[in-house]
């Protein structure tokens, strides 16, 4: 007997941050897909207003990173269950700050991850997308 | 248009998506790259396992990165460039020279990890002109001689005036 796995969509709690709902674009925020979830590229949308953070390259990315965790704790998982991301940097010369914010949010066991330079589109700096595992786990993997 | 026609496909609940302005093979508008749920016999796993994988010479302190990351049955790599597997400098060099590297390099990751490339199921890879594309097929060839693994390449801007970077999926 074989059965298919479950495939369900995952949005935000904060609708403002649902960036595809509210502009109508045709992708959702995140799908899991058995113990695995994929999110969407994510930008500095500012929380509040629904609208673009754009701000310095830092603030931008702890930006993005807190939607992202706002956005696996709503699907009851988080930043330390995230196995693998992708950055995309609108200017490559921004690598060495986006490390910097990165230890803040990621002190130990960071997720893989793969980071280029391309152009992104609204004028955001930085597009993150990540790979997370479902569920809670103890607190960074142990 | 992009969302136009898309939309017409998946009307509804539509996978999450990543849209990129990169350089793809010449003569194409679009390139699609897709993970999609098969069936399976297996119940789903009750236990949610996320191991690093950081063999001893991948350790860099204050690397903001792991090498590798094994969840369930899968191992998920960093994007890896051409480096130097005793020393971890920058091994900068040809396109072709630097693909050796990376996927010597990445066979030694996986091999630590307990798989290996023949159990790759899926590559991405970013190269700085897709010019290129034919330098990295020629070296992937020989890495990857009989069933390679599902691949996607496009052309980017890379850190550190690296020319190649690569990552892969691999079944643990």
């Amino acid at each position: 007997m074989t059965e298919n796995v479950k495939r369900s969509v995952i949005e935000p709690l904060n609708p403002k941050l649902n960036v595809s709902r509210n502009a109508n674009l045709p992708h959702s925020p995140g799908i899991r897909v058995g113990d695995a979830i994929f999110l969407s590229g994510m930008g500095p949308v500012d929380p509040v207003s629904g609208g673009r953070n754009l701000g310095p390259i830092a603030e931008q990315i702890r930006q993005t990173l807190r939607n992202m965790a706002h956005m696996l704790e709503s699907a009851e998982s988080g930043l330390d269950r995230i196995v693998k991301m992708t950055v995309v940097l609108a200017d490559a010369g921004d690598y060495d700050e986006m490390n910097r914010v990165w230890r803040e949010f990621f002190p130990i066991d960071p997720p893989s991850r793969t980071v280029c330079a391309l152009q992104l589109s609204n004028g955001n700096g930085v597009e993150i997308e990540c790979i997370a595992l479902a569920g809670k786990g103890s607190a960074y993997g142990i | 248009m992009l969302n136009r026609l898309y939309r017409q496909y998946v009307p509804n609940a539509p996978p999450a998506r990543t849209v990129m302005s990169v350089q793809i093979e010449a003569g194409f508008k679009v390139m699609l790259d897709v993970v999609a749920a098969a069936e399976t016999r297996r119940p789903a796993a009750m236990m949610y396992p996320r191991q690093v994988i950081e063999p001893g010479g991948w350790r860099r302190p204050g690397l903001s990165l792991s090498p590798a990351i094994r969840a369930g049955e899968f191992i998920f790599l960093s994007g890896l460039t051409a480096t130097d597997p005793a020393t971890g400098a920058p091994a900068r060099g040809t396109v072709a020279a630097e693909t050796r590297q990376i996927l010597t390099n990445m066979g030694e990751l996986l091999a630590a990890a307990g798989s290996s490339l023949a159990k790759a199921v899926k590559v991405n890879a970013f190269i700085y002109s897709m010019l290129e594309y034919e330098n990295v097929n020629s070296v992937y060839r020989e890495f990857f001689p009989a069933d390679p693994p599902a691949r996607t390449i496009c052309g980017a801007g890379l850190i550190g005036g690296h020319k190649v970077e690569i990552e892969c999926v691999a079944l643990a």
